[in-house]
C-alpha cells in the first residue's frame, strides 16, 4: 500500500483548529457608551490673568521641546522673562497639584522657558489697513499692540520715557526684572512690526504735539495704557523737606542710572509691592537700617508674601499698625519720622479693616530719609479736554472690556484702576486688542468673549480668535483635583528658584536676587506638573484597552474603534488628566 | 544482532531504534529500568533527542502530548499507579490526535497495595481512545514498540504497548536486536506537520459546540476503525524486513478444536504449555492469543471461534461488578454469531500470583466439562 | 485584518490580539494578554487553559490570537509549555518563544506541582500567571491567592486562609527570571516581558489582573485598582533574579489601604479593625521585601 505524508490539510477535520477571526464579533454593540477625546482647561491657565495655556506648554517642555513650550506662553503672554520674575502666581494657588503634595512652580518654568527658549518671532505683515495708537509702553500697552500687531495691525507705541517698558522698566527694581531680559522681550514685540516712539509723551491739548486730539484723528483706535505714575503725597507736616521722597520718582531715578543718595536710616511708608521695592533698594543703596511703616497688619499688606519674606531676610524692619503723623525736620532736613500706633477698626470699603489711631500712642522713628509709596494715579492730563471720564480717585473710567464713553477710545492697566499686577496689565492690553478689533469690525465684543472665555474668568484665548478654525481645548471645562486620576505619580517636593538673599551680610548690588532653575529641577518640576486636561501621549488609554478598541491615528492622537468597544470605561478612569470623557448612555 | 535482554532493556533498545526525539517519564516500579536505560542512552549520546524527567506522570503524558503536536517523535513509560494518574492525560492525548507511543508495564493497582503483574491498569484506561497491544514475550515488546509508530504516525492515534510487571520487565530472555539501517527503512523520520506554524497561525482544541464534539468523536471512531488495515500492513512490512511479525491475534490449533483457551501477555506462555499438555493428552483444545485490545479484533476473533463450541477465557484482572475484561470484550465480539461459542471465565494471576499449566489445564478442562459457570467468572488461586 | 463596513481607524501600531473576544467589560486578563503578546510578536506558540482565557479567546472556528495557541487542561500549562519549548529546540526553531497563561487557580492550587517540576526543569519558556484572585470563570470561587478575609461564593463570610506569597515559592526554584507585574503599570510589565523574551530558561511573571465582576466594582475601575494595589503595597512591583537578587522597578507612594478596599465589593463587610490589620500587614510585607533588596545589584 502506497503511503503518503500527512498534511496539514489532513490534520486540519481531526482536531479543533480555529483560523477565523474575532473580528466579525462586534462587541460595540455591547455598549452604546464609547469614549470621546477632548482637551480640556487646566485650573492655572483659568486664574492666570493672561490666560496662558500653561498644562500645554508643560506637555511640550515635558518632550523637551522647550522653543514650543515657549511659543505656547506666547501665544497669550508677549512677556514671559516678566512675568517669570515677577507675577503674583494666582496660577500656582489654584494649582491642582497643591491638593497632592505641593503646587507646580509655574512661574519659575515661565522664567526658564524665556531664558532658554528661542523666539521665531519674525514680522507680521500688517494685512489690515487700519492704525491703533497705543499710549504708553508699560505691560498694558505693550500687550496691546503684540496682540494688534498679531490680528495684522500697524500699531505705534508712544512712550513719554526715555526707553520702552513703563513700570516694568522704571518701577520694578533691576534685582528682581534685570533690565535685559525686559529689553530682549521688547525687542521682539519690534520685530513684530510695532513702532515704538520713545521720548514721544502725548501733551495736553494746546501744548504741542502729539495730543490726544491728534491721535485721535491719525488713528482709527486708541488704547490707553498710561499706568499710574503719579506717586500720592504723605499729607503729613514736613513732607516738602530734603530727604522725603516718592516711592515714583524714586525708583526712576535709580532705573535711569542716576545717583541716587539715601540716608542711614530710612523709612519706607506704605505695604505694597512699590514699598517693598524701595525698601530694597533703598537697603542696596547703602540704607543700614530701613524700616517699613505700614498703617495696618502684615497680613492685610498688599506685597506678596514672598516678597515681604525677601525684606526679612535683606535685614529691613517693619513697623505694622503704624502710620506717619508728622516728619520731624532739623535744619531742613529729615531727622526722624513721628508716627502714631493704629488699630484695626470696622472694614472700609475696600473690606478691609480700617486703620484707627490709638490716642497718645505716638513715637518717634530715627530716620533721616522718609520714602513715601502711599497710593498711585496715572498721570492723565492729557485727557483732560478729550471727553474720557475719570474716576474721583484720578483712575480713567473704563468697562471690563476698556471700553470708556468714546467710541475707539479704550484703556486699560493701572490708568485704569482694577488689580495693579503686571498679569493683570497684561490680561486688559490683550482685551482692550479684542475690543478694538470688535470696534473696527463692527462685531459684539460679549458675544466674542463668550467663545474665548477661559473658564468664567478672568482671562480669554487671544489665540483661539486667531486660529478660528482649530479645534483647542474646552475652555470652559476646568479640570479639578477629584477628576485626576493621580494614584501613579510620585510624591515630589516642589523645584523651588534658588535665592541668592538668604545669608547675614545685607544685599549691596542689583544683582538678580532669585535665579532661575537649573535645568535638571527644572525637569523634575516639569514632569511633577499633571498637565491637567492636556492629552500628553503617554499611551496609557492605549495600552490598557483590553478590546483592542483604541488605536494610535496615523495623524496622531487617539481613536476608538466604535465596532468593537464595549464602553468599559477603563480608559477614561485611567486617564491621569482627564482627557477622556464617556458618552453615548448605556 | 541477539542479545539477552530484560524485556524493560528490549523496550529501550526500541525506543532508540526508533529514534525516539523526546521522552518525558516518571520513575514507578516496575517501569523503572527502561527509564533508566534511556538516561544512559541520552547521557552517552545515543538518544536521538531528549529526556524530560517530569515531577508526575500526569506531566509527563502532558509534556508528550504538546511535544508530539509541535512535531516530533515521543515516547513514555510507565505502570499502575502512574498509569491511573495520567488517566486525564490519556483521553487528552488521543483527543489531540497526538502519534504517542508509551509503554506499560502492566502492575496491580492499590489498594491493596502489592507490586505484582495484573492487567487491570491499562485494561481499565480501554476507553480512553488509544490502540492497547499486549506482548508475550521481550522480543515481541521490542518489536512491538517499533510497529507501534508506524501505526501511530500513519493514524494519528496513540498506542500503548502493554508488558507484564517482572514476567516480562525484569526477566532476561534472548533478544534479536534489530539493525538501524533496518529500522530505518521501516520507519521514517517524524513527518507529522506541526500544529503550531507561526506563519499560519491556527487556534488548536478550543471549546466546540455538542453536535460539533460529536462529529470529532465520530471522526476519531472512524479513524480507530481506519487502523486495522494500517496495522495488518505495518506488521507485514515489518515481517518482510526483520523476517518477525505478530498478528492482531494469534490462533494455535483452535481449527477443529472441542475448546479454545484465550489469554494475553506473558500468561500466553504457560497457556501454550498448557494446551500442548492437554493435546499430548488426547484433548482437542487450542489456543487463542489476544494481542490487540483496541480497536478489537472482532472478524479475526469470531473467525477463528467459528466452530469451536467452547471457550475458556484467562484474565489476569477483574472489573468489579462484572467479569475479567478481555472475557466480556470476547463475549460482545461474539455476540449476534448464528453459534457462538460457550464462554467460561476465569480470573487467575492477579497481582502475578503463581498460575501453573497444571491449574491452566484443570480450568480449560472445566470449561470442556460444562462444570465451570458461564453467567460468572470463576476465580482460581493456589492455596 | 478587517472587513468591509467594520470601522477600523488606520493605526501605526501591530497587535496580536484581535478585538471582538468574550471578555468581560474591563477585563484585566484582556489586556495583560494583549500587552503580553505585543512584546512577544508572531514568534509565539502560547498555551492556555480552561479558565476566563479559555472562553474570551473564543469557541471554534474563531479565535482571538494571531499567534499559535493551544488549549490545554487545567493543571498542566507548565508541562504542555515544557513540552513545546523541547521540541522546538529539537526542530531548529529557537526564534520561537513558548508562552504559557494560567490563572491563580492553575498556578497557586492545582498546576503548583507541574509548575513547580518545569521550574526544577528550568524549561525554556515565559509563565504568566493572569490573578484575579480567585476562579472566576467558574463563578468566584476562592483559591490559595484570595487574600484574607474576602469574600467569594465559597467563602461568603471571608476567607481564613492567607494569600499564599507565591514569588517566594517562586524564587526557591531559583528560576533565572522572575517579576511582578499590574496591569496599571503597562510599560513596566512590557519591559518585563521583553526582558524575559531574552533570557534562556524559566521566566516566570505574575500579574495582578482585577476583574470587575468577581471583585464587585464598576467596569471601568480596573485600571485603578492595579494601581491602586502596586502604590499601597498591597502588590508591589519588582523582580527575583535566580531567586536571590530582588529588584524593586517601582518606588510604591504607600497610599493607605483604605482606597483599595472601599473600591471593592468583596472587602465590603471589612471593619475598620480588619482594614488596620491589613494595613500593618501590608507594611510588615513591604518591610521584608526591602529587607530583601539590602546587597542585591541594584
Amino acid at each position: 500500500m502506497a503511503r503518503r505524508d500527512i498534511t496539514i490539510e489532513d490534520i486540519e477535520p481531526m482536531i479543533p483548529f480555529s483560523r477565523g477571526s474575532t473580528e466579525i464579533f462586534l462587541t460595540g454593540q455591547w455598549s452604546a457608551r464609547k469614549p470621546g477625546w477632548v482637551e480640556k482647561t487646566s485650573p492655572c491657565r483659568s486664574a492666570c490673568p493672561v490666560g496662558n495655556d500653561i498644562a500645554r506648554a508643560f506637555a511640550a517642555a515635558s518632550k523637551g521641546r522647550i522653543d514650543e513650550a515657549l511659543a505656547i506662553f506666547r501665544e497669550e503672554n508677549p512677556l514671559p522673562g516678566v512675568c517669570g520674575r515677577v507675577c503674583y502666581h494666582p496660577c500656582e494657588a489654584s494649582c491642582n497639584r497643591k491638593d497632592m503634595d505641593e503646587a507646580i512652580n509655574i512661574r519659575g518654568f515661565e522664567r526658564y522657558l524665556s531664558d532658554h527658549g528661542r523666539v521665531a518671532a519674525g514680522p507680521v505683515r500688517p494685512v489690515r489697513k487700519e492704525k491703533i495708537a497705543v499710549v504708553g509702553s508699560g505691560p498694558a500697552g505693550l500687550s496691546a499692540a503684540y496682540h494688534l500687531a498679531r490680528l495684522g495691525f500697524r500699531v505705534t507705541i508712544f512712550e513719554a520715557l526715555p526707553e520702552a517698558g513703563g513700570m516694568l522698566m522704571y518701577g520694578i527694581p533691576e534685582y528682581r526684572l534685570p533690565k535685559g531680559v525686559l529689553r530682549k522681550e521688547i525687542g521682539h514685540l519690534r520685530k513684530l512690526g510695532v513702532e515704538i516712539r520713545t521720548g514721544t509723551r502725548v501733551v495736553p491739548e494746546g501744548a504741542g504735539l502729539p495730543s490726544f486730539s491728534s491721535v485721535r484723528r491719525d488713528y482709527q483706535a486708541v488704547f490707553i495704557a498710561v499706568g499710574s505714575h503719579r506717586g500720592a503725597l504723605l499729607g503729613v507736616e514736613g513732607e516738602g523737606s530734603s530727604g522725603v521722597r516718592e516711592c515714583i520718582a524714586f525708583l526712576r531715578a535709580v532705573a535711569l542710572g542716576e545717583k541716587v543718595r539715601v540716608g542711614r536710616r530710612v523709612a519706607v511708608i506704605g505695604g505694597g509691592n512699590t514699598a517693598i521695592d524701595c525698601a530694597r533698594t533703598a537697603r542696596r543703596l547703602g540704607g543700614n537700617r530701613v524700616t517699613i511703616v505700614y498703617r495696618r497688619s502684615r497680613s492685610e499688606m498688599p506685597a506678596l508674601a514672598e516678597d515681604v519674606a525677601a525684606v526679612e531676610a535683606e535685614g529691613i524692619g517693619m513697623e505694622l499698625l503704624a502710620a506717619p503723623a508728622r516728619i520731624i525736620v532739623k535744619a531742613g532736613r529729615v531727622a526722624g519720622l513721628e508716627c502714631v500706633r493704629m488699630r484695626l477698626g470696622a472694614p472700609d470699603g475696600t473690606g478691609r479693616p480700617a486703620p484707627v489711631p490709638v490716642p497718645g500712642s505716638e513715637f518717634v522713628l530715627p530716620v533721616d530719609t522718609v520714602i513715601a509709596a502711599v497710593g498711585q494715579a496715572p498721570e492723565a492730563d492729557f485727557l483732560a479736554s478729550s471727553g474720557v471720564a475719570t474716576t474721583h480717585r484720578g483712575m480713567i473710567e473704563a468697562s471690563d472690556t476698556g471700553a470708556t464713553g468714546i467710541p475707539g477710545v479704550f484703556a486699560g492697566g493701572d490708568a485704569a484702576g482694577g488689580r495693579a499686577f503686571v498679569a493683570d496689565a497684561i490680561g486688559r492690553g490683550k482685551m482692550g486688542a479684542l475690543s478694538i478689533l470688535c470696534f473696527l469690525e463692527g462685531r459684539d465684543v460679549g458675544a466674542e468673549l463668550e467663545r474665548l472665555r477661559i473658564g468664567s474668568g478672568p482671562s480669554f484665548s487671544f489665540q483661539r480668535l486667531l486660529e478660528a478654525g482649530r479645534r483647542g481645548a474646552d475652555l470652559s471645562d476646568i479640570v479639578t483635583y477629584d477628576r485626576l486620576n493621580t494614584i501613579c505619580i510620585p510624591f515630589a517636593k516642589r523645584n523651588k528658584n534658588p535665592e541668592r538673599l538668604v545669608s547675614a551680610k545685607p544685599p549691596t548690588t542689583f544683582e538678580e536676587a532669585v535665579k532661575g532653575l537649573p535645568p535638571d529641577r527644572m525637569e523634575a518640576e516639569v514632569s511633577r506638573c499633571f498637565k491637567c486636561g492636556t492629552c500628553t501621549g503617554c499611551d496609557l488609554c492605549f495600552l490598557l484597552c483590553p478590546d483592542v478598541s483604541i488605536v494610535k491615528a496615523k495623524e496622531g492622537g487617539y481613536d476608538v474603534r466604535t465596532d468593537y468597544c464595549k464602553g468599559c470605561g477603563m480608559c477614561a478612569s485611567a486617564c491621569p488628566r482627564q482627557v477622556i470623557g464617556m458618552g453615548g448612555g448605556r | 544482532m541477539r542479545q539477552l535482554l530484560a524485556g524493560n532493556y528490549a523496550v529501550a533498545e526500541a525506543v532508540r531504534l526508533a529514534r525516539v526525539q523526546f521522552v518525558a517519564a516518571y520513575p514507578i516500579t516496575p517501569q523503572t529500568p527502561i527509564y533508566e536505560k534511556l538516561s544512559d542512552m541520552e547521557n552517552e549520546g545515543r538518544l536521538a533527542g531528549v529526556m524530560m524527567r517530569t515531577e508526575s506522570e500526569h506531566s509527563a503524558m502532558a509534556a508528550c502530548v504538546s511535544a508530539s503536536l509541535t512535531g516530533v517523535r515521543t515516547f513514555t513509560a510507565t505502570a499502575s499507579q502512574g498509569l491511573a494518574l495520567m488517566h486525564e492525560m490519556l483521553h487528552f492525548a488521543s483527543g489531540n490526535r497526538a502519534p504517542i507511543v508509551m509503554c506499560n508495564v502492566n502492575r496491580v493497582l492499590a489498594v491493596p497495595w502489592a507490586f505484582g503483574s495484573d492487567q487491570s491498569d491499562s485494561l481499565s484506561q480501554r476507553d480512553t481512545g488509544w490502540l492497547q497491544f499486549y506482548c508475550e514475550d521481550a522480543q515481541e515488546a521490542l518489536d512491538t514498540v517499533i510497529q507501534a509508530y508506524r501505526i501511530a504516525e500513519s493514524s494519528l492515534l496513540p498506542v500503548l504497548v502493554a508488558i507484564d510487571g517482572f514476567f516480562t520487565s525484569h526477566f532476561i530472555e534472548p533478544v534479536e536486536i534489530p539493525a538501524q539501517e533496518d529500522v530505518d527503512a521501516y520507519l521514517p523520520p517524524f513527518r507529522v506537520p506541526t500544529r503550531f506554524d507561526t506563519d499560519s497561525p491556527a487556534y488548536i482544541s478550543n471549546v466546540v459546540s455538542p453536535e460539533q464534539y460529536m462529529g470529532y468523536r465520530q471522526r476519531s471512531f472512524d479513524d480507530m476503525e481506519g487502523t486495522r488495515p494500517i496495522i495488518r500492513e505495518a506488521n507485514e512490512e515489518y515481517e518482510k524486513i526483520m523476517g518477525r511479525g505478530y498478528g492482531v491475534i494469534e490462533a494455535v490449533d483452535t481449527k477443529g478444536s472441542e475448546v479454545v483457551l484465550a489469554a494475553s501477555g506473558a500468561m500466553t506462555g504457560t497457556a501454550r504449555v498448557a494446551v500442548a499438555a492437554l493435546r499430548a493428552r488426547g484433548v482437542a483444545a487450542g489456543l487463542l492469543k489476544m494481542k490487540a485490545l483496541r480497536p478489537f479484533p472482532r472478524d479475526e476473533v469470531r473467525e477463528a471461534l467459528k466452530d469451536v463450541p467452547k471457550v475458556a477465557v484467562i484474565d489476569r484482572n477483574i472489573s468489579l461488578g462484572n467479569g475479567g475484561i478481555w472475557c466480556q470484550e470476547l463475549k460482545s465480539a461474539l455476540y449476534g454469531m448464528s453459534r457462538p461459542p460457550s464462554v467460561a471465565g476465569f480470573i487467575a494471576g492477579i497481582c502475578g500470583a503463581d498460575v501453573s499449566p497444571d491449574m491452566i489445564e484443570e480450568m480449560v478442562l472445566s470449561a470442556l466439562s460444562g462444570k465451570a459457570p458461564l453467567d460468572r467468572p470463576t476465580w482460581v488461586r493456589k492455596g | 485584518m478587517g472587513k468591509e463596513g467594520v470601522n477600523m481607524v488606520e493605526t501605526t501600531e501591530k497587535e496580536y490580539m484581535r478585538p471582538g473576544h468574550m471578555a468581560c467589560p474591563g477585563c484585566g486578563e484582556a489586556t495583560t494578554l494583549r500587552l503580553v503578546l505585543k512584546v512577544l510578536g508572531e514568534k509565539t506558540v502560547m498555551v492556555i487553559l480552561p479558565s476566563c482565557v479559555g472562553v474570551i479567546s473564543a469557541t471554534y472556528p474563531n479565535s482571538t490570537f494571531a499567534v499559535p495557541c493551544f488549549h490545554s487542561a487545567f493543571e498542566i500549562a507548565a508541562p504542555t509549555a515544557s513540552g513545546i519549548a523541547a521540541a522546538l529546540a529539537l526542530q531548529g526553531r529557537e526564534d520561537v518563544t513558548a508562552l504559557a497563561f494560567a490563572g491563580d487557580g492553575g498556578t497557586f492550587d492545582i498546576g503548583l506541582q507541574s509548575l513547580s517540576g518545569a521550574a526544577d526543569r528550568n524549561d525554556n519558556f515565559i509563565y504568566v500567571c493572569l490573578d484575579n484572585e480567585a476562579y472566576m470563570n467558574t463563578g468566584i470561587q476562592s483559591s490559595s491567592s484570595t487574600p484574607q478575609n474576602t469574600w467569594t461564593m465559597t467563602t461568603p463570610g471571608g476567607r481564613r486562609g492567607r494569600k499564599k506569597k507565591f514569588m517566594q515559592i517562586i524564587a526557591a526554584h531559583r528560576m533565572p527570571y522572575a517579576a511582578t507585574a499590574s496591569i496599571g503599570h503597562p510599560e513596566d510589565l512590557m519591559e518585563k516581558i521583553r526582558k524575559a523574551k531574552g533570557i534562556k530558561g524559566m521566566k516566570f511573571i505574575h500579574t495582578l489582573t482585577p476583574c470587575p465582576t468577581g471583585w464587585r466594582m464598576p467596569e471601568h475601575l480596573s485600571a485603578r485598582a492595579a494601581q491602586l494595589a502596586v502604590e499601597t503595597r498591597i502588590f508591589p512591583l519588582y523582580e527575583v533574579i535566580d531567586g536571590r537578587d530582588y529588584r524593586i522597578t517601582h518606588e510604591p507612594k504607600g497610599l493607605p489601604v483604605d482606597d483599595y478596599v472601599r473600591m471593592q465589593g468583596r472587602f465590603r463587610h471589612f471593619t475598620p479593625d480588619d482594614i488596620r490589620r491589613l494595613q500593618e500587614e501590608v507594611d510588615e510585607e513591604w518591610a521584608l521585601l526591602k529587607g530583601m533588596t539590602k546587597g542585591c545589584l541594584g
